[in-house]
């Protein structure tokens, strides 16, 4: 555990002067905003831990409890952070004012007021959420004080007391840890701890302690969009999906409805082939047949569903009776000469007869795909065959069918709608995350005029271990780049999710994450604000390793005019850093000591560790180049080098497209030699 | 005109294209203290490019000074429930050597 003095003393903060002096830029208040909030919403959680469990009204004062010298100071800091939190977006809001008056000079500065009051909106409605959730679960409480955690009938077991068992002894060997002994007195009303053998004690199955404060679950936050049109588009969790409901149709604007009218379909849809009728009634037989999944998923009426009980049905259906074949998969398209691409990937994981068939025959694999385009969802069912499009349709499909299937007096459905989507909005991370995928998403319009979105993916999910049919955290990428081709956001407000998003992702080592970074990177390059790219090719560093380094210098490349400061910013975070220094790490100090001139510098460097690294192909061209520079020519003539130079020559055409001054330097020299030694 | 109307009216008419900063204020005015009242009016009445540039300037060493509060608030709370967490543990084991000394 760490020791509080020297966790304390290991806190150093920042003075307020080289802070100021960093502020140089609206950028930079954007960036300090999200800070804070960051901050104070983390603190806000962990006062929630010590103080959750007793009411506690929003002035900060803890009003029941209170009464250990820690709980008053815990309430007193509650009620400063709260403060705070107030302050810093009062002093952003009015910082924005400001700025929108005195923008005018370029449009950055209008984006970044549209920035700032996104995130104030969007902090201002986390607030109000938590707010209502908190009362909420104060009520909750205050009707249960008097409850002990796991005390509920049938959770309980007997224990019969043995030879040597101590309160705390059984608290150890049943909970794993004997602080819980307490627990077990307060359950047994006990008045002692001594318990004699033979005696019988209540014990719950589950038990936790209350003195230490209880982790929050880890689920993902909501997040809430508000569209140019101030609508609010919501994504949740499945398990969060609860949107306010009405039966009657509510009038949406029309261009929120842009999410769900035209959805993507790539080709002859299965949907539009079907008949919803024949396929209402397969849908009827199959849970005649099955009702286990109705069971399974505690679903009790199926004409008075929910949008989460229709929608989870409906993606189970698909999946139990979709059985998938990679047929679809292994067919890639057809070339220029008219020839069948088959994609191997897919083709392996079918049975070796039907593999053999197609490679002797790929033209089979097309006119089988063809049919399985055009055919119906219900007779594709029984075909067995299908990649995520008919999952798609499928789910969009029976959830239509269930839809339907209400009574219209009192639908639940009646605002629900799904959309097919798929990942070829947003062309940068599709590579990185999902290629060529499509998914279903579900919109519900509520009482309010709002969205709430839950994005599924049956595909997926008929593979994973778990079942886990909920894809919110990572498709909304996806998600929001549709947003943003159909116009509901802007380009500054989908960064500016992204990059919220990044944020709670961060150190997850994702491909995802780093693909994100990569786009929002992208984006600072085209809109010229350097700095903040290479912030994120950082981040993509971090990620990644010294892989990540190589795909950062890489793209880095884009930022020509910034190349000297940039690599200067680059080296000196490497120099800091604990990660393993490689070949390509040294190689590239080694370039940027070349490009200023210094190549004296840009020789030693190469040579540093050199006999236990060896050196890369990078850094013999700079090597040579640097020897030539400051004139070593004997070095290379007489042999020294004879390899390296003749690597260099022999590879130069794609050494040429990364060192261009190098290659030109060393060609010029001993280019025009065939046979230099 | 009370001056919460009188401000509102005010940023619809300066910021007639900017309805979500306005729709801000509209949800948040009332949170804000009179101070801040009287700075946002002082904003949206003054015409002078310079005063606004100063009060923009301010109001970023104030979020500034603000972050590092808030860094300093962090790091003292962290450390009261890390003291605390230590003492109850000490507590618990104390009492727990005690229990184990009583059933020797």
């Amino acid at each position: 555990m760490v020791n509080a003095e020297t966790f304390s003393n290991s806190v150093k903060l920042e003075t307020a002067d080289t802070l100021r002096n960093k502020l140089s830029s609206a950028k930079d208040i954007v960036d300090l905003y999200n800070k804070a909030i960051d901050l104070l919403s983390k603190m806000e959680r962990n006062f929630g831990n010590v103080l959750g469990n007793r009411r506690r009204d929003f002035d900060g004062k803890v009003t029941v409890g209170n009464n250990t010298e820690f709980e008053r100071k815990a309430g007193k800091y509650n009620k400063k952070m709260l403060e705070y939190k107030d302050s810093t977006v009062t002093t952003t809001a009015l910082y924005v004012v400001a700025l929108a008056f005195s923008f005018g000079k370029s449009n950055v500065d209008e984006d970044l007021v549209d920035t700032l009051v996104d995130e104030l909106l969007l902090t201002q409605q986390v607030s109000k959420r938590q707010l209502e959730k908190e009362l909420l679960n104060n009520l909750g409480n205050s009707e249960n004080t008097q409850q002990v955690s796991g005390s509920k009938e049938g959770d309980i077991n007997r224990y019969e007391v043995k030879k040597g068992d101590t309160l705390s002894k059984i608290a150890q060997k049943l909970y794993g840890d004997w602080r819980l002994y307490r627990k077990i007195k307060e359950i047994n009303g006990l008045k002692s701890d001594v318990i004699k053998v033979g005696q019988i004690l209540k014990l719950p199955k589950n038990l936790s302690s209350s003195s230490k404060p209880e982790t929050t679950k880890n689920t993902e936050p909501i997040i809430e969009i508000t569209t140019n049109d101030r609508n609010i588009v919501r994504f949740s969790t499945l398990e969060d999906y609860n949107p306010l409901t009405s039966p009657q149709r509510i009038v949406v604007a029309d261009d929120l409805q842009k999410l769900w009218v035209n959805d993507d379909i790539d080709s002859a849809a299965n949907l539009e082939a079907t008949d919803l009728g024949r396929l209402k009634n397969w849908v009827l037989k199959f849970l005649e047949f099955n009702p286990n999944i109705l069971k399974e998923t505690g679903i009790k009426d199926i004409y008075h569903l929910s949008p989460k009980e229709a929608i989870i049905l409906a993606s189970k259906i698909t999946m139990r009776r979709l059985e998938f074949s990679y047929l679809q998969g292994a067919f890639g398209g057809v070339d220029a000469e008219g020839h069948v691409i088959i994609d191997s990937k897919y083709l392996n994981e079918l049975p070796e007869a039907q593999r053999a068939k197609y490679i002797a025959n790929p033209s089979l694999l097309q006119e089988l795909v063809k049919k399985i385009d055009n055919m119906p969802i219900d007779q594709m069912f029984f075909v067995k065959e299908g990649v995520c499009r008919n999952y798609g349709d499928a789910v969009k499909g029976v959830f239509q069918v269930l839809k339907d299937m209400q009574e219209a007096q009192s639908s639940q459905l009646a605002n629900t709608y799904c959309a097919r989507i798929n990942s070829y909005h947003s062309p940068v991370l599709r590579k990185q995350i999902v290629d060529k995928h499509l998914w279903n998403t579900f919109y519900t319009v509520n009482r309010s005029g709002g969205v709430d979105t839950l994005v599924i993916d049956a595909t997926w999910a008929d593979r994973d271990e778990n079942g886990n049919l909920d894809y919110s955290s990572e498709r909304f990428l996806f998600n929001i780049a549709k947003m943003r081709e159909i116009g509901l956001i802007t380009e500054a407000q989908q960064i500016a999710q992204l990059e919220r998003w990044c944020r709670e992702k961060k150190n997850q080592g994702s491909k995802s994450y780093s693909a994100t970074c990569l786009f929002i990177a992208d984006y600072y390059v085209k809109i010229g604000d350097n700095e903040r790219a290479v912030d994120f090719y950082f981040e993509l560093l971090d990620d990644r390793g010294m892989k990540g380094l190589y795909e950062f210098a890489r793209e880095y490349k884009m930022l020509d005019g910034d190349v000297n400061a940039g690599m200067d910013r680059y080296i000196e975070k490497m120099k800091s850093d604990t990660k393993p220094k490689d070949n390509f790490f040294i190689d590239c100090c080694a370039n940027q000591f070349y490009r200023k001139g210094l190549f004296r510098e840009a020789a030693d460097k190469i040579f540093e560790g050199e006999s236990e690294r060896g050196v890369s192909p990078y850094g013999e061209v700079v090597l040579i180049a640097s020897l030539i520079q400051i004139k070593e020519f004997d070095d290379i003539d007489k042999g020294a080098f004879q390899d390296d130079l003749a690597y260099v020559l022999g590879s130069q055409g794609w050494l040429q497209k990364t060192y261009p001054n190098e290659m030109a330097v060393i060609l010029e020299r001993y280019g025009a030699k065939n046979n230099i030694f | 005109m009370d001056k919460n109307q009188e401000i509102l009216k005010l940023l619809k008419t300066k910021f007639k294209d900017r309805e979500k900063l306005v729709q801000f204020f509209v949800d948040y005015l009332d949170k804000m203290t009179d101070e801040d009242k009287n700075q946002l009016y002082f904003l949206l009445t003054s015409n002078d490019p310079k005063k606004i540039a100063e009060f923009r300037k301010e109001k970023e060493e104030e979020l500034g000074q603000l972050f590092i509060d808030i860094k300093s608030l962090d790091a003292k709370s962290r450390k009261l429930f890390l003291d605390h967490n230590e003492d109850q543990d000490k507590e618990e084991e104390e009492k727990n050597m005690e229990k184990l000394l009583d059933n020797l």
